[in-house]
């Protein structure tokens, strides 16, 4: 199993191969080695949580092709055109709540364009624009620490909760996870914003923001008021988040999820085309692979080894067991996907757990899944820093520079909310 | 015998580096040589290669597609709207004007080249970053001379770099031409290196012969040449801060040695410098 996890990263980090086949590979290598029965494995696949991933899917293509994510951001940037600091912490706080309603890729598609419009009307010149720099970093730290928050900020979450599920028996709510989350994300979020108009204090004067705001507003103004479909999908959204907040422990996040995709069928707000357009089926595949190589790590012994090395490196005690996890996230989420690094992560941290009194599963499992969301250093180590690259704003330097200091804030802040908050709330 | 080599300039700028330094560099030669700027502008393709890839396991091929296509978009009307303006504000300064602009989308060198297949170009002029995803492997191909601008000020000191790595014949012809249109003092150091031993034997025989036609030649110009002995890859910025150099003249380098060797020539270089034919 140890052979099949080395080369799984050595595939996730070289990508000779896309990463959902890599799951599969996983998948199937397990029987065909003889280390897992097919049954065995296949059935981590029909884990709840794929089906809640695919519900959410589903109803995020309905939003974005309704365009209420773009009404969400435009209304939400106008509230922060009072000065550029402001707006930069705009940017964050569009990136990170509608992080926590979609996925932080689909966010950053979203947000670049209008983003670039934006400074463009300012005519600000890419790269030796400190506001430019700071608005699009602000974007994709604000997309990837927002999707910390919900189950449906990424695929690692959702993939927390099948793993903690599946190995653990232990069930996580839609609302424990915010109440885990949310706290981590309100604290990192403003301090990276001090890091970012720290390192790149804007040069432009707040009445310079005065094109900023008349662009907003024109298109605030061109979308016009919301129709019925638009209506309709917000309601259907809205009575899905509301059944998640209430009835998830019953009920479980998986089949309300598919109760609000199959509801937007049967009044038509999207087509199976819509759906296919917009829910890329890879993500499933590389979600079935991490879900079943954790288990299988967990299940064969092979995470309990690893756990054993690493104990000596944490000296056996759960403090330092638990910051060596958080930094291991970090520093694994800049080289592979984030849901193969928490994937990596999960088996090893709950069986680091076990064996330190004192240390929690939960709480590994937890630190390990906000921290793979941490890829603030490197262009190609989440999409969502590629896409707000392209802009030409930065440098791959202004994001490493920055990235290194909110990457060390947030390790940090995870860290003190994991030993204080999450042991006030019970969780440890 | 000085000749008028200059009279079509191109200079390029990428979507993922907008260099205003060699722009404005571009525009001031155009204006010394009283030639013609065109400006090339490239939406770079690697850039959108790294979303495509990043987002692969992400986005859907058709959300890449139209995320790349607005990316695309916002990029051109960039260009169109606001960069192209600048440049023509820039060139105005320098006392010249932009006769023609371009928008291209692809990979930098690429399209450098396929520019200079449809288009008389005589002098290319760009900038250099590290920091980015551009490949500048177009320094190692067959184009005409490049300029590559490191963002310093007036050239007032020009140190020309013969060697037995490179084919110097029009170098000294170039040399002379920029230092008597840039009104600047023109130092000849000709390095004798090492690495041409052994390396690509039939073609370094008989540099030894040309790098004595080219010490003649420089005495017949009435200037002086120095000698040096050493790797040109380091002896290049040492030399360049020694004479406080603003532009380094290369002499075409020859094949067997080309393969990035000028690229950290360029890196390393604390000034702009000139690869010649």
């Amino acid at each position: 199993m140890v052979g099949i996890m080395l080369t799984a990263v050595v595939l996730w980090i070289a990508e000779p191969i896309p990463l959902p086949v890599t799951g599969l590979l996983v998948m199937f290598l397990q029987p065909l080695l003889g280390i897992m029965r097919a049954g065995e494995v296949f059935a981590g696949f029909g884990n709840k949580s794929v089906f809640f991933l695919l519900g959410s899917l589903m109803l995020a293509a309905a939003v974005e092709k309704h365009g209420l994510h773009r009404r969400v951001a435009l209304r939400v940037l106008s509230w922060f055109e009072r000065s550029p600091k402001l707006f930069v912490l705009g940017v964050m706080v569009v990136g990170a709540s509608l992080s926590f309603a979609l996925g932080e890729h689909a966010v950053a598609a979203l947000l670049l364009p209008i983003l670039m419009h934006i400074l463009v009307t300012m005519k600000l010149i890419p790269r030796r624009s400190n506001f430019g720099i700071a608005t699009m970093l602000s974007l994709t730290y604000g997309t990837s620490i927002g999707s910390w928050g919900t189950l449906l900020g990424g695929a690692r979450n959702p993939l927390t909760v099948g793993f903690l599920s599946e190995v653990l028996g232990y069930n996580v709510t839609f609302l424990g996870w915010m109440k885990m989350s949310l706290p981590v994300v309100l604290i990192s979020l403003p301090l990276a914003w001090l890091i970012l108009v720290k390192f790149f204090p804007p040069e432009i004067e707040a009445q310079e923001l005065t094109r900023a705001r008349e662009e907003v507003a024109r298109e605030v103004r061109e979308l016009g008021p919301l129709g019925r479909p638009e209506w309709l999908t917000l309601g259907v959204y809205l009575i899905t988040v509301g059944l998640w907040m209430g009835f998830s422990a019953r009920l479980g996040v998986a089949v309300i999820a598919m109760i609000g995709a199959t509801l937007l069928f049967l009044l038509q707000l999207v087509s199976w085309e819509d759906v296919e357009e917009r829910v890329n089926w890879g993500l499933i595949l590389l979600y079935g692979g991490a879900i079943t190589m954790g288990i299988g790590l967990e299940r064969t012994g092979a995470a309990e080894w690893i756990a054993t090395g690493l104990m000596t490196l944490s000296l056996g005690k759960p403090y330092l067991a638990l910051f060596v996890l958080i930094a291991s996230g970090f520093i694994l989420t800049q080289m592979m996907s984030n849901t193969a690094a928490v994937a990596l992560l999960l088996p090893i941290g709950v069986g680091l757990a076990l064996k330190i009194p004192g240390l929690s599963p939960i709480v590994t499992s937890f630190a390990i899944a906000l921290s793979g969301g941490g890829a603030f250093l490197l262009i190609t180590a989440t999409p969502s820093a590629a896409i707000a690259y392209s802009s030409g704003y930065f440098s791959p330097r202004d994001l490493l520079r920055t990235g290194f200091w909110a990457g060390a804030i947030c390790i940090g802040v995870i860290f003190l909310v994991a030993v204080s908050y999450w042991r006030f709330i019970g969780i440890w | 015998m000085v000749l008028e080599m200059v009279k079509k300039i191109l200079v390029t700028v990428s979507s993922e580096y907008f260099s205003e330094e060699a722009i404005r560099r571009a525009a001031y030669l155009a204006a010394q040589f009283r030639g013609e700027l065109t400006l090339l502008y490239i939406i770079e393709g690697r850039v959108l290669k790294v979303i495509d890839r990043a987002s692969e396991y992400a986005l859907t091929a058709e959300e890449r597609g139209w995320t790349e296509e607005q990316v695309t978009e916002e990029i051109r009307g960039r260009a169109e709207g606001m960069l192209f303006e600048r440049a023509v504000l820039i060139a105005a300064e320098e006392g010249t004007r932009i006769s023609n602009w371009e928008i291209e989308q692809g990979e930098y060198a690429e399209e450098i080249l396929n520019f200079c297949k449809r288009e008389r170009v005589d002098l290319i002029v760009m900038s250099f970053e590290r920091a980015t995803l551009l490949d500048y492997r177009v320094l190692d191909w067959p184009t005409p001379p490049i300029w590559v601008e490191r963002g310093k000020g007036k050239i007032r000191r020009i140190l020309a770099l013969p060697s037995n790595l490179s084919d110097n014949e029009r170098l000294l012809q170039m040399a002379l031409e920029f230092a008597h249109k840039l009104g600047a003092e023109l130092y000849i150091e000709y390095i004798v290196d090492p690495a041409a031993r052994g390396h690509c034997p039939s073609e370094i025989e008989g540099l030894d012969r040309e790098g004595q036609e080219f010490l003649a030649r420089c005495r017949e110009e009435g200037l002086s040449c120095h000698l040096s002995q050493g790797h040109l890859e380091r002896l290049a910025s040492a030399q360049a801060r020694e004479y406080q150099a603003d532009l380094l003249i290369f002499g075409k380098l020859l094949e067997c040695y080309r393969r990035g060797l000028k690229r950290r020539i360029i890196a390393s270089s604390p000034c702009a410098v000139l690869c010649s034919r």
